[in-house]
């Protein structure tokens, strides 16, 4: 202020006349606006596009395929109705088993268990011990007749023919497993109560060679989390449990490679 | 606000090169891929059933993508499958991968429960399965009739949930396109190699050298 008061202000000549104290408000550059514009009329166009009903006429033409029912093979005499029709509250077993009994993903292959496994685990399925709710509801709405009939059916069933994996199966762990067991993790050899080729043995031990993998690995992970518990003497359990994830994998994926052929 | 050009287009560049490392460039991988060859495309009625499926928003509580088992195995253990890759999804436009997993993930339905009848009981009345299920039932994809005609799909019904009276529950074309959508997702065939190179696999190389 002071100092401001001693300057020579009175110099009008020396003052720039174009001089302006204040910012000059320059405009946006016109691409800008440009660019603003084409942006929001094509969102809205994309919007638009969007709300638009589905353009049939647009849609590649795809093949029309009729759908083949599913209990192709006529039922024999000796097949029990359950398997390929079920009644008028249960399914029947095919629908999801499969027309050999062969299984798929987590379903397991009916064909080839023991009769007196197949009666137990669909009685352990209505008493609880097992827990599936789609096996309840079946379990609990067949008689001790039917059970029995569809158990013997599938104990006869021939094996059908796996494909074998192709997932980076740790094949030599899983064999390992089976005929030696590991041990440092107090984990049994499979083969000494399954059988010397995974084919089962008796009421309580079901055959593991050609199994769906995905269901081996899903059993035993159920057995390790408290969510199956019928097996004799807590057996299956405590071995489960006592595994990793890694090890109950390549375990399953080596049974669900064994081919039936191996077997016998 | 007086440099405004240099600001915009440096905030431009940066959304170009995040576009192009994120969208262009694994685009451009994966345009490359084609369908897996053991992948149907969608039949008419896989269609319809997949505009069901969209419609009733299905695809907010179940998602189609299971994780690998190098990230875990709790997709697997579930039997949901294998994990997926690009190619899944090759005649999916858009895909249905869902962020949701308030019920389980359907990308395997078909393989895990290959029953129509089941999906059918499922879809009428999730309870008469699972007493304990979230899910919504879906009666008006269905018909309580006196009598079924010929083409007419029954539902299979406990006692408890069939209707009184003898009358049975057939199943609407919705429905049936519906399961048909349903059965259709199977994505069991095995998986190629580039295709499986496609995923982020830094958690399966971690735990495979540890099990070494």
């Amino acid at each position: 202020m002071f100092s401001r008061k001693k300057r020579p202000a009175q110099r009008v000549e020396d003052i720039d006349p174009a001089f302006d104290p204040w910012e000059q408000s320059r405009p946006i550059p016109l691409f800008v606006i440009a660019i603003f514009i084409a942006l929001a009329i094509w969102g809205a166009l994309n919007y638009v596009g969007d709300l638009a009903p589905e353009r049939a006429s647009q849609m590649p033409e795809l093949p029309v395929t009729t759908t083949v029912p599913d209990n192709a093979p006529a039922p024999g005499a000796d097949v029990p109705v359950l398997v390929h029709q079920g009644n008028a509250s249960v399914w029947s077993c095919a629908s999801c088993h499969g027309d050999q009994g062969q299984g798929s993903g987590q379903t397991p292959k009916l064909a080839g268990l023991a009769q007196a496994y197949i009666v137990k685990q669909l009685q352990d399925f209505a008493a609880g011990t097992r827990s599936n709710e789609s096996m309840r509801y079946v379990a609990t709405q067949l008689t001790l007749a039917e059970i029995n009939a569809v158990a013997a059916y599938y104990a006869t069933l021939p094996l059908p023919a796996t494909a074998a994996p192709e997932t980076g199966a740790n094949m030599a762990r899983g064999r390992e497993l089976n005929l030696h067991g590991d041990w440092k993790q107090d984990i049994p050899a499979c083969v000494t109560c399954h059988g010397a080729q995974g084919e089962g043995l008796g009421t309580a031990f079901p055959r593991l060679a050609g199994q769906q993998p995905e269901y081996l690995f899903s059993q035993l992970a159920a057995w390790k989390g408290g969510s199956r518990h019928n097996s004799p003497q807590s057996l299956m359990d405590d071995i489960a449990a006592r595994m990793s994830s890694a090890d109950m994998w390549a375990v399953s994926q080596y049974f669900g490679s064994l081919q039936p052929a191996d077997v016998k | 606000m007086n440099k405004i050009t240099p600001l915009l287009l440096g905030a431009a560049g940066i959304l170009l090169f995040a576009t192009l490392m994120l969208v262009i460039l694994p685009g451009w991988q994966m345009r490359t891929a084609d369908a897996p060859p053991a992948l149907e495309p969608y039949t008419v009625q896989q269609l319809s059933g997949r505009e069901q499926y969209i419609a009733n928003g299905c695809v907010y509580c179940h998602s189609q993508q299971p994780r690998a088992t190098g990230q875990t195995f709790a997709d697997l253990a579930r039997g949901w499958g294998r994990a997926s890759t690009s190619g899944d999804y090759a005649y999916d436009s858009p895909h249905l991968l869902g962020t949701m997993r308030t019920g389980p993930d359907l990308l395997n339905v078909g393989a895990r429960l290959p029953s129509r009848d089941w999906h059918l009981t499922h879809l009428y009345q999730p309870r008469a399965i699972f007493d304990w299920s979230i899910m919504p039932s879906y009666p008006y994809m269905f018909e309580v009739k006196d009598k079924a005609g010929t083409d007419d799909v029954v539902v299979k019904l406990p006692e408890a949930y069939a209707p009184a009276e003898g009358k049975v529950v057939v199943a609407r074309q919705e429905a049936l396109d519906l399961v048909a959508y349903l059965l259709s997702l199977q994505r069991t065939y095995p998986v190629s190699e580039s295709e499986a190179g496609m995923r982020d696999r830094g958690f399966d190389a971690v735990i495979d050298s540890g099990k070494q």
